[in-house]
């Protein structure tokens, strides 16, 4: 059939539907997505898309066909570059390739484009198939954890922070009576996040930033905190304990009740740690996870 | 319209602000004309980047320069992004808004690339009202950009020269001509690139942008990573004489040298700001196109760094 008298929006999602093909200009144009919108065959193309005096209909389509998916790709390499090592090139560009087909870009923004690639990696887990050899059993479960790490990152780096207030310092937080710390709340820096990851991701990363090629590490149980300070993003590892605490403090609970709710908790042993508590908030306060503090009503 | 450029001002000879100079521009301060922003690079951020171009507005005249505005789309209008690229125009002051004649994407997805459109009546009045939505809705004329394009429709009867000067007429919006665009499109689909300046309704020009693009034989392609070449040049002498003059940018893109290679592209524009012949650099010439031929990959048009901001 002839595309010839096809109306603007026929044009438009017919020609999207060819460009985001994964099978090039020629399975595009056969696939049944772009024929519902216009149904040309390839020997009509010209009915559509005229060619030049030098390329016909479908190389000129190729052209944003291939810069479709590699504009898209290397966006995701620049974000994901310890993922795309732990699993190589070859296995990193299929899986990228894959998840442009299964999480398009839905925003008028890039920085949105790699969102959701840790969850396809735990959902589709194709990378688990490919595994390189020597990898261990909990291989896959790390390179999603990578990737998780990595979007983490980004999203700290260019989200809200906490540069243009004050924050809580280290002698407003000495000021406070002691007997008032048990109904104090703590008021986290909007950029402050608290992961929990079942690798080290962060060392992996943190080596390959120091120009070094680690093996992926075996699993151990470990607690981040990724917060910015004055633009720079920051990782701590935290003890459970910390990790524990903090994360009662920033859902909102007084100090006192955290502190309750942490002692409950039978794998960690609050009593040797408790004396830690002031070396801790010190070094919380320092690197910025609080912006301040106020007094709950009691 | 009551002024040429509608009243906007000459800004002289700026360059494209890229994520790989903020350290120079913040260190040094450069003594540059003005810098254009990528508009979503910055809407959105409330990190490093945000704060970088807050510093930069407070220090040179701003221009905001779009790549998803999707003038050209049939999908409804975004006004969640026209809510944010307005809020970050009154932070930053920019002298005025652009963006491109083109679509990014249908059916709520996004392409991330500048697509062209058919040009005939129907898309012609498609397009003038939707620019009358936008700049009532950002309280100021639009500017918009002649994209470099791989394709034609069958469905156009109007050159793209037209169908811009009508757009301009009808919608009373400004332009951004892209003189390498139009030595791109030229090459691409065989048409006078002189023609397409010397038609174009000069004092409805606002800016003016140069880039480098990659030679792939068959086409050109508009990779902004490179230097101007002499046609391009020669161009951008046509457009400033039919212009008297207007605010001129570089954009580069991919393969980015250092800031003072990228200043220096930009202030070889003085040179041809007078019909006197510019001394040949050897490099080509409009009559003869595809004589430089790209050496390695440089397939992609519209370059990651152009529409993406990369964390540093």
């Amino acid at each position: 059939m002839s595309g010839k008298n096809a109306s603007l929006e026929q044009i438009q999602r017919w020609m999207q539907s060819v460009l985001m093909h994964p099978g090039g200009v020629a399975a595009g144009l056969c696939a049944p997505e772009a024929r519902a919108h216009l149904d040309v065959a390839a020997e009509d193309l010209e009915s559509v898309i005229t060619r030049s005096a030098a390329l016909g209909s479908a190389e000129r389509l190729e052209i944003y066909v291939d810069a479709y998916h590699e504009r898209l790709l290397e966006c995701l390499r620049e974000e994901f570059t310890a993922t795309r090592e732990a699993l190589g090139d070859e296995l990193y560009e299929a899986l990228a390739f894959g998840y442009l087909q299964h999480y398009p870009s839905h925003s008028y923004t890039l920085n949105l484009l790699g969102a959701n690639f840790a969850r396809y990696l735990a959902e589709s887990r194709l990378h688990a198939q490919a595994a390189p050899s020597g990898a261990g059993p909990n291989w896959p479960d790390f390179v999603i954890e990578l990737a998780a790490f990595e979007r983490a990152l980004r999203d700290v780096f260019d989200g809200p922070g906490s540069e243009g207030g004050g924050g809580l310092n280290l002698e407003e937080l000495a000021a406070i009576p002691v007997e008032n710390w048990g109904a104090l709340r703590f008021l986290k820096a909007a950029c402050l996040q608290l992961h929990r990851f079942e690798h080290p991701v962060h060392a992996y990363w943190a080596a390959l930033k120091n120009g070094e090629h680690p093996a992926a590490p075996p699993p151990r149980t470990t607690y981040l905190a990724i917060n910015r300070r004055q633009y720079v993003v920051e990782r701590h590892e935290l003890s459970p304990a910390q990790f524990a605490l903090l994360e009662q403090l920033i859902g909102g609970q007084t100090l006192g009740r955290a502190i309750v709710r942490v002692g409950e908790l039978p794998e960690i042993d609050w009593l040797s740690v408790e004396q830690e508590l002031q070396p801790w908030f010190a070094r919380w306060t320092s690197a910025g996870f609080f912006v301040g503090v106020r007094l709950a009503d009691v | 319209m009551t002024a040429a450029r509608l009243g906007y001002p000459c800004l002289g000879l700026g360059v494209g602000l890229r994520t790989v100079h903020f350290p120079y521009i913040l260190e040094h301060h450069p003594a540059v004309d003005w810098f254009e922003v990528i508009s979503e690079n910055f809407m959105d951020s409330a990190g490093r980047p945000r704060w970088v171009v807050d510093q930069i507005a407070e220090r040179y005249p701003t221009v905001m320069h779009g790549v998803s505005l999707s003038i050209g789309s049939t999908d409804a209008l975004n006004f969640e992004y026209l809510r944010k690229l307005k809020r970050l125009a009154d932070a930053i002051r920019p002298h005025w808004i652009s963006d491109h004649l083109c679509w990014t994407g249908v059916m709520g997805l996004n392409a991330h690339d500048l697509l062209p459109i058919p040009l005939n009546e129907d898309t012609l009045r498609h397009v003038v009202a939707r620019i009358r939505v936008v700049q009532e809705f950002l309280e100021r004329p639009l500017v918009l950009e002649n994209p470099s394009t791989y394709v034609t429709f069958a469905q156009s009867t109007l050159s793209e020269w037209e169908f811009l000067t009508r757009m301009a007429e009808e919608a009373d919006c400004g332009l951004l001509l892209d003189v390498n665009n139009v030595y791109v499109s030229s090459v691409n689909h065989d048409f006078d690139p002189r023609e397409y300046i010397e038609n174009m309704p000069h004092e409805r020009i606002v800016q003016c942008h140069l880039a480098g693009h990659a030679n792939c034989r068959t086409h050109l392609i508009d990779t902004h990573d490179d230097h101007v070449i002499d046609p391009v040049w020669e161009l951008y002498r046509l457009a400033h004489r039919l212009t008297g003059g207007i605010s001129t940018l570089l954009e580069w893109d991919a393969r980015i040298p250092e800031f003072p290679v990228v200043h220096a592209e930009v202030l070889k524009a003085r040179q041809y700001m007078n019909d006197l012949p510019a001394p040949p650099t050897g490099v080509g010439s409009v009559a003869a196109p595809l004589e430089r031929v790209a050496a390695g990959p440089r397939g992609v048009s519209n370059p990651l760094a152009y529409i993406v901001g990369e964390m540093t």
